[in-house]
């Protein structure tokens, strides 16, 4: 393949290379944001899901230009098909982070109440993991993504073990409900935002290896 | 001796798993019925060895391309397949290649029977200077085919299997030279065709065409390999990839990977492979 297309390559990869950081952004934004109760906070990560958007497009845009013009093969093929996927999956990250910062904005309008201790560790839990997720695909780094389909199964258990405490608190308070409730969604997306790094993860074991690894989680 | 590649597999990866045992040809996992087999092969031009033992099992009705570099011997390959390197001086090939079972290089074999049942299309079309009738009529004749009924037979099922027909069929007395260059390479193929081959070899087929008429012989190849087995040299990867079922990747005389395309535009196990496939060397 041409010097050009290698060129072009390195510019996809940069482009969401830049892309990974904006998500990672809104995402610490969004969950700062639960944790402090502040809706300024929780606005900033809304308003800035714009660009992530826009940034979404362009990155299609380029790996779509380069399969139609240089046909790739081999692990090209595969590294342009695991970017456009995983341009997808960030771009939903993003959602899930704006979802969580509009749950901030209604909490912020109830009583004062403070996030379970169980939200506050499946948010550290998230972020190492998108973190890891954006470090494993940027540099194509398989072990670091083996590692980070492990954690899935921690945040899965903070999930159900949150659901728990919300539904148990429903019962005993009733004023809680709404508080509760946004707890539970907040939950929720922290633990689709898991769901898309796995899936993430699973794209750079495809790159190294060729394997498609979906549906069979590896250890 | 084992074909096991003379270049390293990727780190993590194991090697050639294409490989039935240490002393088989590779053979993809899928090939169930084999009709070409070629056993530790070495072609000779002079001292210089072209082809290094290169062992691999080719199935029937099946499209096979020959990939590698310039010199990486697949055309020497591809011509060993109906003997055309014996023309050659000074050319001599150690091991052997079977059809259907059968050694063609077992002592006694006739070449003219051998060069009809393996067919063989070359890079520019060669009609030859006579009607287009006569060109596919040519080889029948010589097989003694005298009966103008049959002639005829032969004539319009040949070139109506090279998709060639509707185009011709008024003209079949006119001169070859005078059709295009996509219509004269599927002239050719109708007149390998009317020997009833059952393998077809092609050397860079397309190579001499233009966008359409490729397009037309590529679909040509599609429908063929449902009467003929077809082992092709293609220097265009696209093309490769668009037509084979499997593709051989050869270099410096060596197979290296032989597996089904799309495993080897995806995924190859070699790095060689993988870094001729994306054009990083070659």
């Amino acid at each position: 393949m041409s010097h050009h297309f290698v060129d072009l390559l390195e510019d996809l990869k940069s482009r969401l290379a830049r892309m990974t950081a904006l998500v990672q952004q809104i995402v610490d934004l969004s969950i700062e944001s639960v944790f402090s109760a502040n809706a300024e906070i929780a606005q900033r990560a809304i308003d800035s899901d714009t660009r992530i958007d826009e940034e979404e497009v362009l990155v299609e845009k380029s790996a779509i230009d380069l399969i139609a013009l240089y046909q790739p093969a081999a692990v090209d093929l595969r590294l342009i098909s695991a970017i456009v996927k995983a341009n997808n999956d960030f771009e939903r990250i993003a959602d899930c982070a704006v979802n969580i910062a509009q749950r901030v904005l209604l909490l912020a309008r109830l009583e004062a109440y403070g996030a379970p201790d169980d939200l506050r560790l499946m948010g550290t839990s998230v972020t190492t993991t998108l973190r890891e997720t954006i470090k494993a695909f940027n540099f194509q780094e398989d072990q670091l993504a083996r590692q980070v389909l492990r954690s899935d199964d921690v945040v899965d258990a903070l999930y159900h073990q949150i659901v728990q405490d919300m539904l148990s608190s429903m019962e005993t308070d009733s004023q809680k409900v709404n508080a509760d409730l946004a707890y539970i969604m907040i939950a929720k997306n922290l633990e689709r935002i898991a769901d898309h790094c796995t899936n993430i993860a699973e794209n750079v074991i495809y790159v190294a290896s060729g394997k498609i690894i979906r549906h069979r989680h590896a250890g | 001796m084992s074909p096991s590649p003379v270049v390293p597999s990727k780190p993590g990866r194991p090697p050639l798993s294409v490989s039935v045992g240490p002393d088989e040809p590779l053979r993809p996992t899928d090939v169930t019925d084999p009709l070409i087999r070629a056993d530790k092969v070495s072609v000779f031009y002079g001292d210089h060895e072209a082809i290094k033992k290169v062992s691999l099992v080719m199935p029937r009705n099946k499209v096979v391309a020959l990939i590698g570099p310039s010199g990486c011997g697949k055309s020497t390959f591809l011509r060993s397949i109906n003997r055309l390197n014996d023309l050659i001086p000074g050319c001599r090939i150690t091991g052997e290649i079977s059809i259907a079972g059968q050694n063609i290089y077992a002592p006694g074999i006739d070449l003219v029977s051998l060069r009809r049942r393996v067919g063989l299309v070359f890079q520019k079309p060669n009609p030859f200077p006579k009607s287009i009738y006569d060109n596919v009529a040519f080889g029948p004749r010589l097989q003694g085919i005298k009966s103008r009924n049959m002639l005829d037979g032969i004539v319009e099922e040949s070139l109506k299997k090279s998709a060639l027909w509707d185009e011709v069929r008024d003209r079949l007395a006119s001169s070859a030279l005078g059709l295009s260059g996509g219509q004269q390479q599927r002239l050719c193929i109708a007149r390998a065709l009317a020997t009833k081959p059952t393998v077809m070899l092609m050397d860079e087929p397309c190579s001499a065409l233009d966008p359409i008429a490729t397009s037309k012989v590529e679909d040509l190849i599609n429908e063929l390999k449902n009467i003929v087995t077809i082992v092709m040299v293609t220097h265009n990867m696209q093309q490769a990839a668009r037509v084979s079922d499997y593709t051989a990747f050869f270099y410096m005389g060596t197979l290296v990977e032989y597996d089904q395309t799309a495993t080897m535009f995806t995924s190859p196990q070699q790095k060689q492979t993988e870094d001729y496939i994306t054009g990083r060397f070659g």
